[in-house]
């Protein structure tokens, strides 16, 4: 689906998703309020590939570190601010972090040490743009730490020199982090005609000034970005950039409202009515709309990333009308027209205008059977009342029970039939002369007489259970009924007295 | 509408197919109708015990193809069983006002009265009133052309067998003993006598038309009680012709049978010569149940008896062949049937019927208790060939009930019976042709009686050969 449908409320991954979509440019500067207040709040990272911006947990110690540096630096307890300069350092290894522990160091009158991480700054980034007169600097530092030794006379002891009136003043940076997403995106600092800046990822300092940030690459929309660097701060951005090729938004209209809208299928229903407001994947899709008593229409949209398009489409009134099974119990009902399965309940048939011969069926229940007439530009809404069908049980059980007195009268009838045999070969044996003659009494007559009424007696039996087997099978119980409604809807132009507009009537 | 139309088509397939697939009961009720062997069981009010214990076949169907008379051993029922030409059965139970003269007492023996056209029974009830003395009744069944019981007729008394002899009628036979074939002569068999009633007069006084056969002569035609609480049967008398009677071809003669519960059966022989009823013969068994069953038949198919079947339950069964060529009635060397493996009461019912459908008629022994398909006391009937010129037997078959019960007693009673295929001369009440004139088998069980449609005269039963039915036209 490379659409957002309203109606449905989207997940919450989906909506911070979707909130990244337009926003995802960040800024720390948690202990900076001004700044804060200048600077969005960190938002997730680009959807394009669905993952979230972990937090850089050392960047956020080395923040936490160059803020206690900063707020000891301020109170003029230079040699713990210089120490938690150094554990931010070790946080993270920005060069900033050593210049200000120089700083702080020199502050704190340790002047060997201060010329140390100066040096180590300068070891660190030799193409700084202070790196000259931070070499100065260290040169300075070193010859108050070493004067000169007068010739000649031996075991003068050198005159102190305070640093402050042999240094100029120097201030602890800011810093400034600049991350993207992609990275590897070009920086540009207010404008992109004065060249590119940097690349991401981007630490360093820069002026204490308001300053835009620009940030571009290839295959992704160009994001830009106001922050105020300072020197006692530590300004963190982190840009997701977003891909170029986003949803568009879709609106579809109607001249009908409320014409249900299927977008490129319609096996998985409507997706909302007209009119429709939605995002839809950049690209062609094919919209479908229907309206009872309107032809159904589909026309094709072409979908542009990051544009908002409105589609006006045109139904145009049907010549056929409409039976519609609904109501409760339709469920599970099969609906043929005419002869001809036509759908599954609750579902609408279109029909051409005229009678029609409906059947409803459903398991278990007699069937619905009526002559509607269907009107054109009518909805004939049939709402069945179902009548259960008798069980058959009855029946099958007086059937085994016919069957069964069927087969005992064939066993009996054939005992019968044995006995008479038997006899008339006896009486032919004995005609013969072989064997013993039969008499009239023998008792083979009358068993066999009886085992033939007996028999006869089961095959009427079975006759009759099978009659009423068979009339079983085939009873029923009242037929079902249905409410039948026949609905006329339509829509034009009208005009009224408070003006001009859409005007729907309907008959119910 | 759609889907009702839908439901109504569903259904009425449904229906259509379940209805093609239904079964038709009704077949079975064909089928049992045209069933080889037709089971009669007892009718509503008949014991339920002893349908087919005492069976007596009629000598004509009485209006129907055939017909048989059952009565009880236990209770005052009569049924007059009719089949007619398709098989079908009928029964005519005799009301209990038309024998109120049997006084609510057993009829244990029966007998047709012969005749041109037979109508009337001889009935025996052998204890009366639960007492030590019976009574014949002579009875018409309500056939078309008759009204019901003879009033005047109804009670034979026969004084001369006297006041103390018991079981007056416990056995009944009927035919033409003095050689006149005019009217029937009766046999009444008591527990100790028999008389013989000549011309079925009544003979309460005339003393000249009864004869008494008893000790000291020589038949020992005494009857030992016991044998009712064994077999509780009637009184085995048989009236047939076997030998060539001087006085002609109608004359019979008597064969009564005396089983013992200890020693040993006699079977006697008498005559009937000038009114007069002689002993001829007597001969003891080699059992003691020796003449429990009697029949008589045509080994050779020549429509004359010439063998004399008699039952031992004892697990034995003689034939006595030969009778037509005797000089003098004197029984002939017997042939012993013993079934293997051995039953259990072989013996206890006898018959003589063509079965195979070749000349001559087969011996059919039955033993009602007999284990049959596990089933004790089912019984079955055992089928002989009885070969003339090798005088000799040879089981050929068995009849049993294809479904055996247990108890079921098949073959308690072995009886013939007449059966005419011409309906049009069973319509008119006309005598049956002789070419319409089937002998079928019937087989008494404790409460059943088995009609053998396909076992009897010129019916062919054996393997291979094609079987008609006495049913079919």
């Amino acid at each position: 689906m490379g659409f957002v449908w309203p109606r449905r409320g989207p997940s919450a991954p989906r909506a911070r998703r979707a909130v990244a979509l337009l926003l995802t440019v960040g800024a720390v500067a948690s202990f900076a309020p001004a700044a804060s207040a200048q600077m969005a709040p960190v938002l997730s990272p680009p959807v394009a590939n669905g993952s979230e911006a972990a937090p850089d947990a050392d960047l956020q110690a080395a923040k936490a570190e160059f803020e206690t540096a900063q707020t000891l630096f301020i109170r003029d307890q230079y040699d713990q601010a210089a120490a938690h300069f150094l554990d931010a350092f070790a946080r993270k290894p920005f060069s900033a972090f050593l210049f200000n522990a120089a700083v702080s160091y020199e502050k704190a009158q340790k002047l060997e040490k201060a010329a140390e991480f100066f040096q180590k700054y300068l070891d660190r980034e030799p193409g700084a743009p202070d790196a000259a007169s931070v070499k100065t600097r260290i040169e300075a530092l070193r010859t108050i730490l070493a004067p000169p030794v007068m010739p000649g006379v031996p075991g003068t002891t050198p005159v102190p020199v305070t640093p402050a009136a042999a240094l100029p003043a120097i201030e602890t940076k800011g810093l400034v982090v600049i991350d993207s997403k992609p990275q590897g995106a070009t920086i540009y600092l207010d404008n992109k005609t004065n060249g590119v800046f940097a690349k991401t990822p981007w630490q360093g300092s820069l002026e204490s000034k308001p300053v835009k940030l620009i940030l571009e690459a290839k295959g992704f929309k160009p994001e830009e970005r106001s922050i105020s660097p300072r020197s006692d701060k530590l300004v963190d951005v982190y840009i997701a950039l977003s891909e170029e090729h986003f949803l568009g938004w879709v609106e579809i209209v109607s001249n009908v409202p409320g014409a249900d809208v299927f977008i490129d299928r319609k096996d998985i229903g409507a997706i909302g009515k007209t009119p429709f407001t939605g995002h839809l994947k950049p690209g062609k899709h094919t919209v479908f709309l229907e309206r009872i008593g309107f032809k159904p229409v589909q026309q094709e949209i072409d979908i542009l990333p990051g544009t908002a398009t409105q589609h006006m489409i045109k139904l145009d009134k049907s010549d056929n009308g409409w039976i519609s099974v609904a109501g409760r119990g339709a469920y599970g009902a099969s609906v043929s027209v005419d002869g001809k399965p036509t759908c599954a309940a609750p579902c609408r048939s279109e029909v051409t205008p005229g009678v029609h011969r409906v059947v409803v069926s459903k398991g278990g229940f007699e069937d619905y059977e009526a002559e509607l007439r269907i009107d054109r530009g009518a909805e004939t809404v049939v709402e069945v009342s179902w009548s259960p069908r008798p069980s058959k049980r009855t029946a099958y059980v007086t059937a085994g029970v016919a069957a069964a007195f069927l087969g005992g009268g064939l066993y009996v009838g054939y005992l019968s039939n044995r006995n008479h045999d038997g006899v008339q070969n006896d009486i032919k044996a004995a005609s013969a002369g072989v064997g013993t003659m039969v008499d009239s009494n023998d008792p083979r007559f009358s068993r066999g007489k009886w085992e033939a009424v007996a028999a006869d007696v089961m095959f009427g039996v079975a006759a009759l259970l099978a009659v009423s087997a068979t009339v079983s099978f085939f009873a029923h119980g009242p037929d079902s009924v249905a409410a039948v409604d026949q609905r006329v809807i339509g829509f034009g132009p009208g005009v009224t007295s408070d003006g001009g507009g859409l005007v729907a009537w309907g008959r119910f | 509408m759609r889907p009702f139309r839908c439901r109504m088509r569903l259904s009425l397939l449904g229906l259509g197919l379940l209805c093609g697939a239904a079964c038709n009961w009704t077949k079975f009720d064909d089928q049992s109708a045209d069933a080889p062997v037709r089971s009669i069981g007892a009718p509503s009010g008949f014991d339920a015990h002893d349908f087919g214990k005492s069976i007596t076949p009629l000598s004509t169907g009485r209006g129907s193809a055939a017909a048989f008379v059952a009565t009880s051993l236990n209770g005052t029922h009569v049924v007059l069983v009719k089949l007619d030409a398709g098989g079908g059965v009928k029964t005519e139970a005799v009301t209990d006002s038309a024998l109120v003269a049997a006084e609510s007492s057993t009829i244990t023996a029966v007998a047709e009265i012969p005749g041109a056209n037979p109508t009337s029974l001889l009935l025996g009830s052998p204890r009366v009133r639960d007492q030590d003395f019976g009574r014949v009744l002579t009875y018409t069944p309500p056939d078309p052309g008759n009204s019901g019981m003879d009033d005047t007729a109804k009670t034979l008394l026969i004084t001369a067998l006297g006041s103390n002899d018991s079981g007056e009628g416990r056995g009944l036979a009927a035919g033409y003993l003095d050689g006149v074939a005019d009217r029937a002569d009766y046999v009444i068999g008591s527990d100790n006598e028999i008389a013989v009633v000549i011309d079925g007069v009544p003979a309460s006084t005339a003393v000249g038309t009864t004869t008494v056969g008893v000790a000291p002569q020589a038949c020992d035609v005494s009857y030992d009680a016991l044998q009712d609480n064994r077999f509780a049967v009637r009184r085995p008398i048989l009236a047939a012709r076997l030998w060539a009677d001087p006085r002609g071809p109608g004359v019979q003669q008597l064969f009564v049978g005396a089983p013992r519960a200890t020693g040993m059966g006699t079977l006697s022989i008498l005559n009937v010569v000038d009114g007069t009823l002689s002993c001829l013969a007597s001969v003891t068994g080699p059992k003691a149940e020796f003449g429990h069953a009697l029949a008589a038949g045509d080994a050779d198919g020549d429509g004359v008896n010439d063998f004399l079947l008699v039952g031992a339950p004892g697990q034995q069964a003689f034939v006595y062949p030969g009778w037509p060529s005797l000089a003098a009635p004197a029984l002939p060397p017997a042939l012993a049937l013993t079934p293997t493996p051995a039953g259990v009461d072989f013996g206890f019912a006898v018959a003589a019927l063509n079965v195979d459908g070749l000349p001559g008629d087969e011996v059919l022994v039955s033993d009602p208790r007999a284990t049959i398909g596990g089933k004790t006391g089912a019984g079955h009937v055992l089928i002989y060939k009885f070969d003339p010129a090798a005088n000799a037997l040879t089981q050929v078959g068995e009849i049993a009930d294809h479904s055996p019960d247990t108890d079921e007693n098949f073959g308690y009673t072995l009886n013939v019976l007449n059966f005419c295929r011409d309906a049009a001369a069973v319509a008119a009440g006309a005598a049956c042709p002789p070419a319409s004139l089937s002998r079928i088998l019937l087989v008494g069980a404790a409460n059943e009686v088995f009609v053998y449609f396909r076992v009897g005269d010129n019916i062919p039963t054996s393997p291979g050969q094609t079987v008609a039915d006495v049913r079919t036209p």
